[in-house]
């Protein structure tokens, strides 16, 4: 904003409170063009980090308030483009994937660190792919930066100036660029403040356990029958998944990859006690989750960690292509369900994680007062 | 719908020809795939059909699935996968995948005069689709590109039809 105000010179006839702003958008303006001329960063002088990558829904190991000064923090990406099931039923998708996963893996740094991405396009993928980080700056996130096609790879490296949780995607132009992102090619960064997280009265807030839940909306393609189609090489499916992306309307809106991932052997895992953050990345399509028996103590729900989070929600918003956080200390053991509440998606379509918490339950927070009896 | 196509008389055939037409058709899935994006390919790099080259260092190739489809009425669904690139598609007969075709180094293609030409899309731009439709009788197809060095490239593949 105040890079556009600076352009448009203020009219001298407006009233004094938008002059006042006026002029404060100016002095940002002001403040961001005294930033301007680079400060000499002397890169080959800062440490560098090696960060081992894991897969979703787990974070890789990062400290949450920063030891000393910026780092650069290298990470390697291996794209791979994989026949993938999506639900208990077998319906498969040729998956455009960062490193093997739906979502790609979550990458964690802090503010002023730089990310610096080796992004390989695997020889034995058919498709040219890149990447664009929201959490960068310049050239399209860094997309117009890392085209890379099979057997080739590109080096990126950008610095993270805003804190917060933010979605990276592929986006090799036009129709490919829906087309990746809903076929997985998505993930998210975590930019920590360097001092951790805050509620926005300057008290730390700190969690136990952190999970990573990326939602991926699927439009899988059927045959005359209506039973879903089924493809022997990737992009095989381009034409038919262009006209079910039309409609708008997803055939399956599932976290990390598949219907039921996040369920059963595979749930989520807490005690009570515990404050659990819950980072949640949507690269294409709105969301809203909601923890069902439970709520959002803190949350940043646009993302930013510059911002003061919103408490005690009963459920929060996840605008398409961005990412938001929540964190929350659970008060009672039991099965939890993390769903998108709109309980179509999140029952029929497969947008449900189960987080099981150990504990002791506590009756004066909830008590069955009588079993269901018959009527007296 | 192939299988059954496969299993049936040649009357059969004739009759479900008539009576569904959209359920006699063959479908070959066939996708243009293009690693080497502008990169030169003024020298042959001689991956040609019959040329004996090793496939996995191909910078461009055809796929199509399936590779075998029953004689008749086969439609070819063509997607260019590629991301910069226009490429064509060209149908023609051939004995065997051994078979090496006419070549006119000059231009660095293969020559369609004496490589006869059955079907074909031609200028399929980067990401679109489009398809060709041929009744085609039992024998070995090449699916080729033939924009200059393609075809060396390894941009072909051969089908079946039974």
């Amino acid at each position: 904003m105040a890079g556009l105000q600076s352009l448009n010179p203020p009219k001298l006839s407006r009233r004094g409170l938008l002059a006042a702003t006026t002029v404060a958008a100016m002095g940002a303006a002001t403040a961001v063009a005294q930033e301007a001329p680079p400060e000499k960063v002397d890169i080959s002088a800062l440490p560098r980090v090696k960060q081992a990558m894991v897969a979703p829904p787990f974070l890789p190991e990062h400290e949450q308030v920063a030891t000393g000064g910026p780092k650069i923090i290298e990470v390697t990406f291996a794209i791979e483009e994989k026949k993938v099931a999506i639900d208990k039923e077998g319906t498969e998708i040729w998956a455009l994937t960062y490193n093997g996963s739906v979502p790609g893996p979550l990458i964690v740094v802090h503010e002023g660190d730089y990310v610096e991405l080796t992004l390989k396009n695997l020889p034995t993928n058919l498709m040219e792919h890149n990447i664009d980080f929201h959490a960068s700056t310049g050239a399209l996130g860094g997309g117009a930066l890392t085209k890379v096609l099979p057997g080739e790879q590109a080096v990126l490296r950008w610095k993270a100036v805003k804190s917060g949780v933010f979605v990276y995607h592929c986006a090799p132009g036009d129709i490919m660029i829906p087309y990746h992102v809903v076929h997985g090619m998505n993930g998210a960064v975590m930019v920590l403040p360097r001092d951790g997280l805050k509620d926005g009265k300057g008290k730390p807030l700190k969690y136990d356990l952190a999970y990573y839940i990326g939602e991926q909306d699927f439009y899988i393609p059927r045959d005359e029958q209506g039973a879903f189609k089924k493809y022997e090489t990737a992009g095989e499916d381009l034409s038919d998944s262009l006209d079910v992306m039309r409609t708008l309307t997803p055939t399956h809106v599932v976290f990390n990859g598949a219907a039921g991932a996040l369920t059963g052997d595979s749930a989520l895992k807490a005690k009570v006690g515990d404050s659990v953050l819950f980072i949640h990345a949507q690269a294409n399509r709105d969301s809203r989750p909601h923890l069902i028996g439970g709520h959002g103590d803190y949350v940043w729900e646009a993302g930013s960690f510059a911002d003061v989070p919103a408490t005690g929600l009963e459920t929060w918003f996840i605008r398409g292509g961005s990412a938001g956080a929540m964190l929350y200390k659970f008060r009672q053991p039991g099965i939890y369900a993390y769903v998108n509440h709109n309980l179509i998606e999140a029952v029929m379509l497969g947008a449900t994680a189960h987080v099981v918490v150990d504990g002791e339950w506590n009756d004066d927070l909830m008590m069955q007062v009588a079993k269901p009896e018959p009527i007296t | 719908m192939l299988k059954s196509l496969k299993l049936a008389g040649g009357v059969l055939i004739a009759v479900a020809l008539t009576a569904t037409a959209a359920y006699a058709e063959a479908v070959v899935q066939v996708t243009l795939i293009d690693k080497a994006g502008t990169a030169g390919l003024s020298k042959s790099m001689n991956l040609g059909m019959g040329m004996k080259g090793d496939m996995k260092n191909a910078k461009m190739a055809v796929n199509a699935n399936p590779r075998v489809a029953p004689r008749g009425t086969v439609k070819f669904n063509v997607t260019n996968l590629a991301s910069e690139l226009v490429h064509e598609v060209i149908l023609a007969e051939v004995n065997d995948e051994n078979q090496k075709l006419a070549y006119d180094e000059a231009k660095n293609i293969v020559d369609e005069e004496i490589i006869q030409t059955l079907g074909q899309v031609a200028e399929i731009a980067p990401s679109k689709t489009a398809s060709f439709t041929l009744d085609l009788k039992p024998g070995k197809y090449i699916l080729y590109c033939n924009y200059g060095g393609h075809f060396m490239a390894g941009m072909w593949t051969v089908v079946e039809v039974e």
